[in-house]
């Protein structure tokens, strides 16, 4: 297909280098990256690639990571349940297909800084294979409101014009009505997806914040605008949207900043054309504090942010001001019309009853999203 | 025989003892360990192996101290072989540490060194432009536990890179606890005015006869609540008492 060359520039132009593993070299996504990547940025290698890097990465080295692309066969499953999965944690069965890993782009917040032990962004190649695996998880479970992300280790979109790897899956997903394919992302990459044709069961779906957070704590992503314009974009051709504001970041601009979010959202969308906005708040593993302290210093919103021990073993804000916020997003949403169905993801029962009055089992508007699988793959 | 004047001794004393019995230990002009009478020369085996024959074990400061040592009298060795006879890897990480080490005031290395602090644990030092040494030296001079010493250490750090100056970190210092309530409010400005407001208007809600104590637990803060009863009568009174706050509470 024909693309407009400027995504393939700027992704190519994030990477010092790209190796593809020889064993990936017939795959799609390998013989496209040869055909559009200037040669002298390639190295076919056998094996991975020798990178030295320290037992626990340094900041230079995280950062490293995101300046070289290795393209590879994943050698697990593909297939995993959604982190959110956890007791003590009101979950809606989201499960997890990690296409790739390490993000492109550089929130200072990203959950990806407390794990990623990989010298380099990872994108696997045996597509082929990961489709073998969900189509046995529809086999043993055609009927489930099974919701399927992409966008968990790695953004779904971000490096989609060059591996192109949502035209694949929403063809898998065509037929298969009762489940729902999932993207989620921080860029504006549609273009390249608009043109097929689906069972009205693919979710784009944006991550967004104010674009006073976008520009301070969301490095290299889509701004504000440019995500919605792209929101609108698929919507206009079919796709269904969903939007996470998510993570809800204080400062003292705050009310202002999420009103005039909301504002945007509200005058651009109307409720129907979306199944739901979800809502989370900062939250990070304590371990990632070390990191993102040396990445991006005490001059950031969130490695300044007041965060204490909370649910699922993550630094969170204290639980009222939480509520608050959330009461005060929820409000706003409501306040434009009942009909905008907001959740709060990954969050604990008190939270949701303090903030919304109730639990989403309760909620006439929630329910359908919070219902247990009846077949769950162990 | 022992040579009476060495070229040069090792300084440092690690934790670890050797048995009694072990000769007197050389490698070159560098008298490693003094035993007994007969002397060992070592010099034939790389340094890394002729020191982990005599020392089995050795902490991460421990090491430091004996690297930087061999650096400042020129011993040729490889750090990286040192490092992983005792299970360490040198990396990028830990060469940051190393270097920040090397800066450390000497009280505060002791302290370190006597509660085997990891090179993770001392990471964050790296991240400082410049090293809080006043501030160092009277963590280690209050004498806090491991786990305590880390916390403040941490707090200190997150201080530092606020860009509150080192002086403004040590105000109501003279304790660890007076010490680490400063520190944290300095680090949460915003959620210990939170706290001081919910707490002053929490607390003043109940009787006399409730014991009630102000707690923050993680990312909750609210009140711990005790009482006594003896009889059913005394349980009703109690339990209108909380029906009564229960109607004061707000929303």
């Amino acid at each position: 297909m024909n693309l407009p060359i400027d995504p393939i520039k700027n992704i190519t132009a994030k990477y010092e280098r790209i190796f593809i593993e020889e064993t990936s070299l017939p795959s799609p996504v390998a013989q496209r990256i040869l055909e559009l990547v200037p040669n002298d940025k390639i190295t076919v290698c056998q094996g991975k690639p020798d990178i030295p890097t320290s037992s626990e990465f340094t900041g230079e080295e995280y950062t490293r990571s995101k300046k070289l692309l290795f393209i590879t066969k994943h050698p697990g499953t593909f297939f995993k349940r959604c982190p959110g999965a956890k007791k003590g944690l009101a979950c809606c069965n989201y499960y997890v297909l990690n296409l790739g890993l390490q993000c492109d782009m550089d929130c200072s917040y990203c959950y990806l800084q407390s794990f990623i032990n990989t010298p380099y962004t990872i994108v696997y190649s045996n597509l082929d294979e990961a489709l073998n695996e969900l189509q046995e998880m529809y086999d043993s479970a055609p009927n489930s409101p099974v919701r399927v992300g992409t966008g968990e280790v790695i953004d779904s979109l971000s490096l989609d014009p060059l591996s192109l790897y949502s035209r694949t899956l929403i063809e898998f997903f065509r037929g298969k009505p009762s489940w729902r394919l999932e993207f989620k992302t921080k860029s504006a990459y549609v273009e390249q997806f608009l043109d097929c044709s689906h069972d009205g069961n693919v979710i784009v779906s944006w991550s967004i914040n104010p674009q006073h957070i976008v520009e301070t704590e969301e490095h290299k992503t889509a701004n504000l605008d440019e995500r919605l314009r792209a929101a609108r974009r698929a919507l206009d051709k079919g796709f269904a949207i969903a939007f996470h504001i998510d993570p809800v970041i204080w400062h003292e601009e705050w009310q202002k900043n999420y009103s005039e979010l909301i504002e945007k959202i509200t005058t651009q969308f109307v409720p129907h054309e979306m199944p739901y906005i979800s809502l989370g708040s900062l939250r990070f593993k304590s371990e990632q504090r070390e990191m993102m302290r040396e990445r991006f210093g005490m001059n950031s919103y969130v490695t300044r942010a007041e965060m204490f021990p909370g649910a699922a073993g993550k630094m969170r804000y204290d639980q009222t001001l939480r509520e608050e916020m959330f009461a005060y997003i929820i409000g706003k949403f409501k306040e434009k019309s009942p009909q905008w169905k907001v959740f709060l993801c990954m969050e604990t029962p008190e939270t949701w009853i303090n903030a919304t009055g109730d639990l989403p089992m309760k909620k006439d508007d929630m329910r359908s999203l919070f219902r247990p699988l009846q077949v769950e793959r162990t | 025989m022992v040579p009476k004047t060495p070229m040069w001794t090792i300084k440092i004393e690690p934790h670890y003892k050797p048995p009694t019995a072990m000769p007197t230990c050389k490698w070159q002009n560098v008298l490693l360990y003094r035993g007994t009478d007969f002397m060992q020369d070592l010099s034939a085996l790389p340094f890394a192996q002729a020191y982990k024959s005599i020392y089995a074990e050795m902490s991460f400061l421990e090491l430091a101290e004996l690297i930087s040592e061999l650096i400042d009298h020129k011993i040729s060795f490889e750090p990286s072989t040192l490092l992983e006879a005792y299970k360490f890897r040198l990396d990028a990480k830990t060469e940051k540490v190393l270097l920040a080490l090397r800066r450390l005031p000497q009280d505060f290395y002791a302290w370190a060194k006597l509660h085997s602090l990891s090179a993770g644990d001392l990471y964050s030092l790296c991240n400082l432009p410049q090293l809080p040494e006043k501030a160092l030296s009277h963590l280690a001079q209050l004498k806090p536990s491991r786990s305590f010493g880390i916390q403040l250490l941490d707090l200190l750090v997150d201080c530092q890179l606020m860009n509150l100056s080192e002086d403004e970190c040590l105000k109501q210092a003279s304790t660890f606890e007076a010490w680490r309530a400063n520190l944290h409010t300095l680090r949460f400005p915003q959620t210990t005015k939170r706290d001081e407001q919910k707490k002053e208007y929490l607390l003043g809600l109940w009787p006399k006869s409730f014991t009630v104590r102000w707690l923050r637990q993680g990312d909750r803060a609210g009140v711990d609540v005790h009482f006594f009863v003896s009889s059913k009568k005394e349980l009703a009174e109690k339990i209108e008492s909380l029906q009564r706050v229960h109607n004061e509470l707000a929303d």
